[in-house]
């Protein structure tokens, strides 16, 4: 570093890494502005297969995969058709969205992050670790339970819905 | 895969964009962290991606890295957020400052990271001397290691104001560090004189 640049470099504060949680709500957040997107159809572009949802007050997500895989995090996509696969820390995650009409006919997924559901809500059927060291991200009905129930639900690390709502869609990492 | 690739994917498949948010996170929330602190670093550096995403359509191709455009956004929200402050403050005291990296928040780093009275000094006089814009691309250039390229997409001007500045930084502090040398060696001249000729120790 040139001398004279030197006492601007003594100026840089130390880095503090964000922490998981941080990186969390941020990511939830962004979900939530991909998933409020208007559906933009271009010329000659298939029709956008991102469904729309009502967020409420919560964060709103559908139709989400995540993949965690080789230490990298990724996010992708598939459509129904794409096979369901196993899972495991190292392996691609398959995520599942299950629906069924609320009170108003509308679907609607809601993820809640931390370990607990607030009270009147069930967990799905598993949590997602991003990554190493970073919390699971819970995902809950907002109320109802399987046998009655009035949300759309994502169902982590499987393709099969539970008995009550039908299959939207099922998407697995690449 | 390029960054520049995702981004394009992601005009179809907006969930393509998710990746740019892992690969550069990190990198945004600590280039927020030194600018803001890190009390607003979180808040500032998830707005970026959110703003990001909304723009990724305007995003050059060109460009294999999205961190400068996306420091450039960050430099933005910091700005516009500085400038709401500042309007807000302006009502209570007059205190007014375009600065969007606040000096008053690089004066308080001073408190931990410099140790004498000279060198704060020093520091302040370094800072005072500078324009906004020069110590901008100044801290681009120290801070985050960026080249005058990346320094002129993430400000918006072209390259040769960068390195225009640059050089008017760097002359600004090479003239203070010669003030400084001179004014050391007349006070170590000084000390020798109090003693008197007599009495230099060998």
């Amino acid at each position: 570093m040139d001398p004279d640049l030197y006492i601007i470099e003594r100026l840089r504060p130390a880095d503090v890494e964000p922490t998981a949680q941080e990186m969390s709500r941020q990511r939830a957040l962004l979900f939530e502005s991909m998933q409020n997107e208007p559906v933009r159809r271009r010329k000659n572009e298939p029709i956008h297969r991102i469904r729309r949802h009502r967020a409420g007050g919560l964060l709103c997500i559908a139709g989400l995969a995540f993949s965690i895989g080789g230490g990298g995090v990724g996010w992708a996509l598939a459509d129904s058709s794409a096979p369901p696969q196993a899972s495991s820390p190292s392996m691609p995650v398959t995520v599942t969205a299950c629906s069924a009409p609320g009170s108003d006919g509308a679907s609607i997924t809601y993820i809640v992050e931390g370990t607990m559901c607030e009270p009147g809500r069930i967990p799905a059927t598993n949590t997602l670790s991003f990554s190493s060291g970073s919390p699971g991200i819970l995902y809950c009905t907002i109320s109802g339970t399987s046998s009655s129930p009035q949300d759309q639900i994502l169902v982590i690390d499987s393709s099969v819905c539970p008995t009550g709502y039908s299959k939207v869609k099922s998407t697995s990492s690449s | 895969m390029g960054d520049e690739t995702v981004i394009e994917s992601s005009w179809i498949d907006p969930d393509q964009f998710g990746k740019i948010f892992e690969a550069h996170f990190n990198a945004l929330y600590l280039f927020c962290q030194r600018r803001v602190g890190r009390a607003s670093a979180e808040d500032v550096a998830g707005e970026v991606f959110v703003r990001a995403f909304e723009q990724r359509r305007r995003y050059d191709l060109g460009r294999s890295s999205a961190r400068p455009w996306l420091y450039g956004i960050a430099l933005n929200i910091i700005r516009n957020e500085a400038r709401r402050q500042d309007r807000q403050s302006r009502a209570v005291n007059r205190v007014a400052s375009e600065l969007y990296v606040s000096r008053c928040s690089l004066e308080e780093n001073l408190i931990d990271q410099i140790g004498t009275r000279q060198e704060l000094t020093d520091v302040i006089a370094a800072l005072d001397g500078l324009k906004d814009a020069e110590l901008e691309v100044l801290l681009l250039y120290v801070w985050e290691r960026l080249s005058y390229e990346e320094i002129a997409l993430v400000v918006d001007v072209p390259v040769g104001t960068v390195r225009s500045r640059i050089h008017h930084a760097r002359r600004h502090l090479a003239a203070l560090s010669q003030q400084r040398d001179d004014a050391e060696l007349l006070t170590q001249r000084c000390k020798g004189s109090e003693h008197g000729p007599g009495s230099v120790h060998y």
